[in-house]
């Protein structure tokens, strides 16, 4: 519980003054002499227990009265946010504002965004500390601490505005952490701000453990309070572009959207679609059934053999962050591959797979004799089966995607592929669901993979198949079976096949003036090409980075609807001092005011009880005449 | 009889309106001379009583001689003696009595009672018991005994503890024939030893009345603050929040007195509840009126 005027509650010991005037009630007797003594002795032999303990309640009711009144008199606030820490002011208060796009969700009443409304509560809540304590304020955006002189600009600074970002609550825990250790701060509270979405706050990530961990090594008091904006608006709907391809057609060229719509209602819905290319705004319109759907937009390219970029637009609602996805599309692209084998029957495997149809997807693949002096300079896709030179690591680090095949020691056997990341990656499902056939493959003879990188798919017995090895601008892929009858029938061309023209679309990339990325993954020096004012760190939009187009969204998880509870957010916290506050944006106003009205009510109840106790019983009618 | 306690205890005016009603005993009673009292022996009333066989020594001045000319037999008229009877005033002067005006009314009670009784005859008697019998004067028929008796009024003074029990006792073993016993006290006694001594007295075949004295405040028990209460008798004390108590004293008071109303009805003890605000006149008019029309 807080309080509005905590100076109030110095009035307290008044509550003694019942239990004082009890006492001087007792003691201010007078002395009478008395005949019936006999029906005296009885009555106060017969004081039990009843008679005590209505005494006792009775002066209860009169100091709970009056300490009920001097509560109203504090204006309290339960579960607010203003003024709740009572005790002394702690050395250092570190500000942690969540400055994700979703933070952006405004009020339908109020129209005031959840990072507003928590700036307001930060502020309101500082007062009482300005002067005493010292404020650093580090939003997820940056994430770096900067120094707050007064509390009331905080709603202007810069760093506190709104981004499409995505927050990463325990990365944000663990700069407070080490601007704490660093700046050797004394006492010290953290006050978060956040609206508990589940993908800001990975609750499964192992850095908790870390973070707990730090907190409990630490020398100074610190203590975390949570302010939780956890209000839920039902017609909010968010837009992203998952994915583009230039297409042919028998017209010229056009290009293939997918487009992501999410809610979190569920009901059916009309939603016009506005999707801007090269200024022109077409109107689509889609019919919304269930919380997420997407929405195949081809837009016709004619001719237009070079690149660009537009973006798709909802009508205004709760959240202006989300209603906005841009894209861009690479040029008339020619891929090229590299085949290098030292088999004859993968060479030819693999140049088919990397290219099965040159005319029609403009791509082409050359075969190498291993030890051929090679030029990569405009080739998309290495595919390589032979000893691993630095011809492919040189590759990769300048930003080629290389796909390496074994040429060395193998184990034979039935091998079966059992997992495989079918989300994204070369081995995804297919845009229509259905999944790649690694089930069926039949590998019996493999090559162990022991390179650092992440499994894409792995055999029954755990061993890899295929691990991407991020290295420099590029990635090597590293296969553990060759697409020739001795060893699999990975040459039957149906996970061959599209898996490296994935690879290929990677490679693709280096080479293509446009792309699409996501907001705090582009670094550099960018000029903005869409209409709107915004840095390519924290704001979505198209923007020009050397000569590329890069069309930079918020993160794909920031749309995603799900929070954590209150009962996730404890265990998270573990052993931490923390305290949370749910605040229900709009409603701090009633909150304050219906609290004290609550003490109100209470003291009303407890004067009503003292003198119901007071009473005395009504005597048994009784006739005294002689 | 002095001008001074006769002016303390009786009024005039009270004395004339009730002199017209009469003191009657309930029971018969014995008296050394004839009065206006039923006898439990055979008289010369002109109440007949019954006949009875002659025997020889008895007067034949009372023979019937009209059922002997219609029996052949012999037999005695007799009829009803009427007598006087013996007033005995017991006053209690303990230290609870002086509480508000309860020993003021008990002696204007019994002066005046005495002052009747004496006027139809009946022999008066004192009997004032404070933690002991104080004061016992044998009952006397002389109007100038009264003089003896006020005297010993005025010079009572309600002190000490109450001996009233066992003054009764010893009344009631001290009284050999029957006659009439009035009390006057506020009986703040233990009610079972209470009735044990007004069961004793009835046994002795006394016709007793008890006037109960108590004050409004007593009953009532209304006191805003707390207070410390001194006994008066044993100067001993309590203090007490009587808001609180009250609830308890009025159950231990209801619950006495009607001990001693269902006790003293057991016992036919004629018991009147007097409050100290109540006009003396007026109860002892109905005390009387009541015992006329029984």
């Amino acid at each position: 519980m807080s309080f509005l005027q905590p100076y109030i509650l110095w009035a307290l010991p008044l509550m003694a003054i019942p239990i004082i005037v009890h006492l001087l009630n007792r003691m201010r007797y007078r002395t009478m002499p008395w005949a019936a003594m006999m029906f005296l002795r009885m009555a106060t032999r017969q004081s039990t227990r009843q008679a005590r303990l209505r005494e006792w309640l009775i002066l209860a009711c009169r100091v709970l009265a009056v300490a009920a009144l001097i509560f109203a008199i504090a204006r309290p606030l339960v579960g607010g946010w203003l003024g709740w820490a009572m005790g002394a002011a702690p050395d250092t208060i570190i500000l942690l504002l969540d400055r994700s796009a979703s933070m952006e969700l405004q009020d339908p009443t109020t129209h005031l965004s959840k990072r507003a409304l928590a700036l307001r509560r930060l502020a309101e809540a500082g007062k009482e500390y300005v002067g005493s304590s010292r404020f650093v304020l580090i939003e997820s955006a940056i994430r770096k601490p900067q120094e707050v002189a007064s509390l009331a600009a905080l709603e202007s600074l810069s760093t506190t505005a709104p981004t499409d970002t995505a927050a990463d609550i325990p990365a944000l825990l663990d700069v407070a952490l080490d601007y704490i250790v660093a700046n050797q701060c004394g006492r010290t509270e953290i006050w978060l701000a956040s609206d508990l979405q589940q993908s800001n706050w990975q609750p499964e990530s192992r850095r908790w453990e870390a973070v707990r961990t730090r907190f409990g090594s630490l020398q100074q008091d610190v203590r975390v309070r949570l302010l939780a904006l956890t209000e839920v608006v039902p017609d909010n709907i968010a837009v992203a572009v998952r994915e583009t391809q230039r297409r042919r057609t028998a017209r010229g060229y056009e290009l293939a959207m997918t487009v992501e719509l999410t809610r979190n209602n569920t009901g059916t819905q009309n939603l016009p679609l506005a999707v801007v290319h090269e200024g022109a705004r077409s109107l689509l319109n889609v019919q919304l059934e269930g919380q997420r759907q997407s929405v195949q937009v081809a837009l016709d390219l004619g001719q237009r053999k070079t690149e660009g970029w537009g973006w798709i637009e909802l009508p205004a609602d709760a959240n202006p962050r989300d209603n906005t996805a841009y894209f861009s599309y690479p040029e008339d692209l020619h891929l090229k591959t590299a085949v290098v084998a030292e088999n004859d029957a993968a060479r030819r495997v693999l140049r088919i797979a990397a290219a099965p149809a040159p005319a029609v997807l403009n791509e082409s693949a050359d075969t190498v004799e291993p030890g051929t002096p090679l030029k990569l300079s405009d080739v998309a896709m290495l595919v390589w089966q032979a000893a691993v030179t630095n011809v492919v690591r040189d590759f990769a680090e300048n930003g080629g995607v290389a796909v390496v095949f074994p040429s060395g020691a193998s184990e034979e056997g039935k091998f079966r592929i059992t997992t495989w990341r079918r989300t994204d990656g070369p081995l995804a499902n297919a845009k229509d669901g259905r999944i790649l056939p690694l089930a069926e493959l039949a590998v019996t003879r493999r090559a162990p993979l022991q390179v650092p990188g992440t499994v894409l798919a792995s055999f029954e017995d755990g061993k890899p198949f295929l691990v991407k090895q991020p290295l420099g601008k590029g990635a090597i892929y590293w296969c553990a079976t060759l697409p020739v009858r001795e060893w699999s029938n990975l040459d039957d061309g149906t996970v061959l096949v599209p898996m490296l023209q994935r690879i290929l679309q990677e490679g693709g990339r280096r080479l293509s003036k446009a792309d699409n990325s996501e907001v705090g993954s582009v670094v550099g020096q960018a000029s903005r090409l869409s209409v709107s004012q915004g840095r390519v760190s924290t704001d979505a939009g198209v923007y020009q980075i050397g000569t590329k187009i890069v069309a930079v969204n918020r993160p794909a998880a920031e749309d995603e609807p799900d929070m954590i509870d209150e009962a996730t957010v404890r265990t998270v916290f573990g052993s931490v001092s923390f305290r949370m506050f749910t605040e229900k944006g709009g409603a701090t106003a009633a909150l304050q005011s219906e609290i004290w009205r609550w003490f109100m009510v209470a003291m009303m109840v407890f004067l009503t009880g003292e003198a119901a106790l007071a009473l005395p019983k009504r005597a048994k009618e009784r006739s005294w005449a002689s | 009889m002095t001008p001074q306690s006769q002016r303390e205890f009786l009024d005039p005016g009270v004395l004339a309106r009730l002199s017209r009603l009469e003191l009657q005993s309930r029971w018969p009673m014995e008296g050394n001379i004839a009065g206006r009292h039923k006898s439990p022996h055979r008289g010369a009333s002109v109440e007949f009583a019954e006949y009875r066989k002659y025997v020889p020594g008895d007067d034949p001045r009372f023979l019937d001689w009209r059922v002997y000319a219609r029996r052949d037999r012999f037999y005695l008229k007799e009829f009803e003696a009427d007598t006087n009877l013996r007033c005995y005033l017991v006053l209690d002067t303990s230290g609870s009595m002086a509480y508000a005006n309860k020993f003021s009314l008990a002696r204007k009670l019994a002066a005046t009672l005495g002052y009747l009784a004496m006027q139809q005859g009946d022999a008066v008697g004192l009997v004032a018991c404070g933690a002991g019998i104080t004061t016992d004067i044998a009952p006397r028929r002389k109007p100038v005994h009264l003089k003896n008796i006020f005297d010993a009024m005025a010079a009572a003074k309600p002190d000490g503890e109450t001996g009233l029990v066992s003054a009764l006792h010893a009344v009631a073993e001290k009284i050999r024939r029957r006659a009439f016993v009035a009390v006057f006290s506020d009986l703040f006694h233990d009610p079972d030893e209470l009735l044990h001594c007004f069961r004793h007295i009835r046994f002795r075949k006394h016709d007793l009345a008890v006037f109960h004295l108590l004050d409004r405040t007593e009953v009532d028990f209304k006191f805003d603050r707390p207070i410390r209460f001194v006994d008066m008798e044993d100067q001993s004390a309590i203090v007490a929040e009587p808001g609180v108590i009250y609830p308890r004293y009025r159950e231990a008071l209801d619950a006495y007195l009607d001990k001693l109303r269902r006790g003293c009805a057991e016992f036919k003890v004629d018991y009147r509840l007097v409050m100290t605000d109540a006009d003396y006149e007026k109860v002892l008019a109905d005390f009387l009126l009541a015992r006329m029309r029984t």
